[in-house]
């Protein structure tokens, strides 16, 4: 599905709108990066870029806020209407769950982090990787549904989530089951459960990101809808 | 005057000469030639008509007319023939484009002045996931997020090669670079993506090789050497003799322990990701440290001067910086014979901030100069093992230098000496807030 932005008289403003758009999914790459780097620097063991992970989430934040200013003066100035409008209140609400899902990229690298200081074997490190993963590859698709305007990308996202919280639930299973064994590996077993959560909580943001994606392109709420009512509505 | 036009007006100045005729015998000129009037424009306006209808396709064949009509017609049939033909021509040749573009092995994405996508290839959308036609248009920002890329598609210039991760595929290593279309084409470039996994892959093995083989190196090294210097530390109660070699045994010992912790800093060099810019470095304080240490390893055989901004810093990796300074500092102590010059400056230029080191020593012949950067590489491979270098000293400065986006320049004449300059970006370079006390040191060492 394919839209066209290019329709206002005032260039200015498209141009505006546009950028706003690629700021927006500017951050989306920061926070991919930032993901990226806390899930090789667990697989990896790597203090340093552990440590760079916990560092640079400020920076996702400053954008944020800069975005979040642009957006205040575009609607302050323009006074944007219906599509126009929508995406606005798009990029707004993007943003937020792109800096939440910093800072939870960031929590990823704390435990990185730890995870090397005290040298714990990494039995469930790849169990977190491929939740990583997958969780990176719907984020990204998430944020390239946003590009492309693509529902049918941003369906595709929903109906991985559920995978997603499977994987979820099974790494809990086993952790549940680790603690159970040998309560000395509790204190471990929590850090990777937190980072496990934290990890599915991205997912989670990445979904909403979708959702975004389908009310700018065609103006209706999917939240909290039953994802076969969803496609049926919009088909 | 073409002869179709001769005709026709004479034909019309015949019609009119026959209605006035016609009309002076009937009585009524004006009636007649109106009426010869009304049957040439009916006629035109039919011709008119025919034309138009066969212009927009309603009449399959052209309409075919004598006189000024009939050339028009011919004219027209013509033109378009040749339009079409041209036409044919122009698109067989974008397809034939088209399809050498798709051909290539290498991505190709053609970007407008706001870096908006105009054209991509097939290879592009693999390595890239850059779809056509439906991402024509955006931003490529849009798509390739990572804020590396980005500032490196920011800056205007061709600048070299960046080695991203593929966004399809993690594993798949992508080299882009930018070049720009034309200086006149403002702002239009292209960019090109390579697939690199194999390089990148090959280039890892031989790293870890490097790191293993030093590591591995190092352990027996140190048994070694260890034992020697234990029986030198008895050499009084043993044969007098023995006493020489085991010297040898020790010295050299000790310079292959130097030439495995210089590669081992060379594999952790290329193996790291490049610093984090976010460490300010006192610089001034750093190449007073390092200008002492050249100090003790000259042992008062050199004079020393050190001119720096007491108040400029630099962003990048302290351990780094003071490795590449002690290692040019320790070349320019070895390479300057007695009552020689060594001179340190720092400085802000107009678009760079400087760190030079130069020497009154014995300069390198301009042949060499090239190739100085390179492991193991000697300019006079007797008097340089003499005088216990490792061969890597340059190697890792480089390095160094590479890691932090500056550059290396020597410039250098057999007997007079050497200068090495390292350009920093701009950018880097930072103000420091305590600067009351790394002036005291400055003066205190000079």
């Amino acid at each position: 599905m394919e839209m066209n932005i290019d329709h206002h008289i005032s260039s200015r403003f498209n141009e505006e709108l546009e950028g706003i758009r690629t700021r927006a999914l500017q951050m989306g790459g920061a926070v991919e990066k930032q993901l990226a780097n806390a899930l090789a620097a667990i697989s990896k063991g790597d203090l340093e870029l552990a440590k760079e992970v916990v560092d640079s989430d400020y920076l996702i934040n400053a954008q944020e806020v800069e975005i979040d200013e642009q957006c205040t003066k575009i609607l302050a100035i323009r006074q944007p209407a219906a599509r126009d409008l929508r995406l606005i209140i798009t990029v707004i609400k993007t943003i937020t769950d792109l800096e939440r899902m910093g800072d939870e990229a960031q929590r990823v690298g704390r435990m990185a982090k730890q995870l090397v200081e005290h040298s714990y074997p990494s039995k469930h490190f790849q169990q977190i990787r491929n939740l990583g993963d997958h969780v990176s590859r719907m984020l990204h698709d998430a944020l390239d549904a946003f590009a492309r305007t693509d529902i049918d990308a941003a369906l595709q996202v929903l109906e991985e989530d559920q995978r997603v919280d499977q994987e979820y639930e099974t790494i809990m299973r086993q952790l549940i089951t680790f603690m159970m064994e040998d309560p000395r590996s509790i204190p471990r077993s929590l850090e990777i459960m937190w980072s496990a959560r934290a990890l599915e909580r991205i997912g989670d943001r990445s979904c909403n990101i979708a959702e975004y994606v389908v009310y700018f392109v065609r103006g209706r709420d999917i939240r909290h809808t039953q994802l076969s009512d969803v496609q049926d509505g919009l088909d | 005057m073409v002869p179709e036009w001769r005709n026709e007006i004479l034909r019309l100045v015949g019609w009119l000469l026959l209605a006035m005729l016609v009309g002076m015998m009937m009585g009524n000129i004006a009636a007649a030639l109106a009426m010869v009037l009304a049957i040439v424009l009916t006629w035109y306006l039919r011709q008119l008509y025919r034309l138009l209808r066969w212009f927009h396709g309603d009449l399959p064949i052209a309409p075919e007319a004598g006189g000024i009509w009939g050339r028009l017609f011919a004219s027209l049939v013509a033109d378009r023939r040749r339009t079409l033909e041209n036409r044919e021509r122009l698109s067989a040749i974008v397809s034939r484009f088209r399809k050498v573009t798709h051909a290539l092995p290498d991505g190709v994405v053609v970007l407008g002045n706001n870096n908006e996508i105009e054209a991509a290839n097939k290879a592009a959308t693999r390595l890239l996931g850059i779809r056509l036609p439906q991402d024509s248009g955006q931003n490529i920002g849009n798509f390739l997020r990572d804020p590396e890329i980005t500032r490196f598609l920011g800056s205007a210039e061709d600048s070299g090669n960046l080695t991203i991760r593929s966004p399809l595929n993690r594993h798949t290593r992508v080299s882009i670079r930018q070049v720009l279309i034309d200086k006149e084409d403002f702002g239009r470039k292209l960019v090109i993506a390579r697939d690199v996994t194999r390089l990148h892959q090959l280039e890892r093995v031989r790293q870890d090789f490097i790191a293993n083989v030093s590591h591995e190196l190092r352990t027996p090294l140190t048994v070694v050497a260890g034992y020697v210097e234990l029986l030198l530390s008895h050499s009084s109660t043993m044969d007098e003799s023995l006493h020489k070699p085991l010297l040898r045994i020790h010295q050299q010992s000790q310079r292959l322990a130097n030439i495995v912790d210089d590669l081992l800093k060379l594999s952790t060099l290329e193996s790291s990701e490049p610093p984090v810019f976010s460490d300010k470095v006192d610089m001034p304080k750093l190449i007073n440290a390092c200008v002492s240490q050249a100090r003790d390893l000259s042992r008062g055989r050199h004079t020393f001067s050190i001119e720096v901004d007491a108040v400029l810093g630099l962003r990048g990796n302290a351990h780094e910086l003071e490795s590449m300074l002690s290692n040019l500092l320790s070349n320019a102590v070895r390479y300057t014979p007695q009552q020689g010059r060594i001179s340190v400056s720092w400085a802000r230029q107009k678009d760079a901030v400087v760190l030079q080191v130069q020497d009154s020593g014995i300069g390198i012949p301009t042949e060499h100069l090239s190739r100085l950067t390179q492991r193991f590489y000697r300019v006079d491979p007797g008097r340089s093992r003499e005088t216990g270098g490792t061969g890597l000293g340059l190697a890792i400065v480089k390095h160094i230098l590479d890691r932090h986006g500056a550059r290396l320049q020597i410039n250098s004449k057999t007997d007079q000496g050497s200068v090495f300059i390292c350009r920093f970006r701009d950018n880097l370079a930072v103000r420091l807030e305590s600067s009351a006390c790394a002036i005291s040191e400055t003066r205190k060492s000079l």
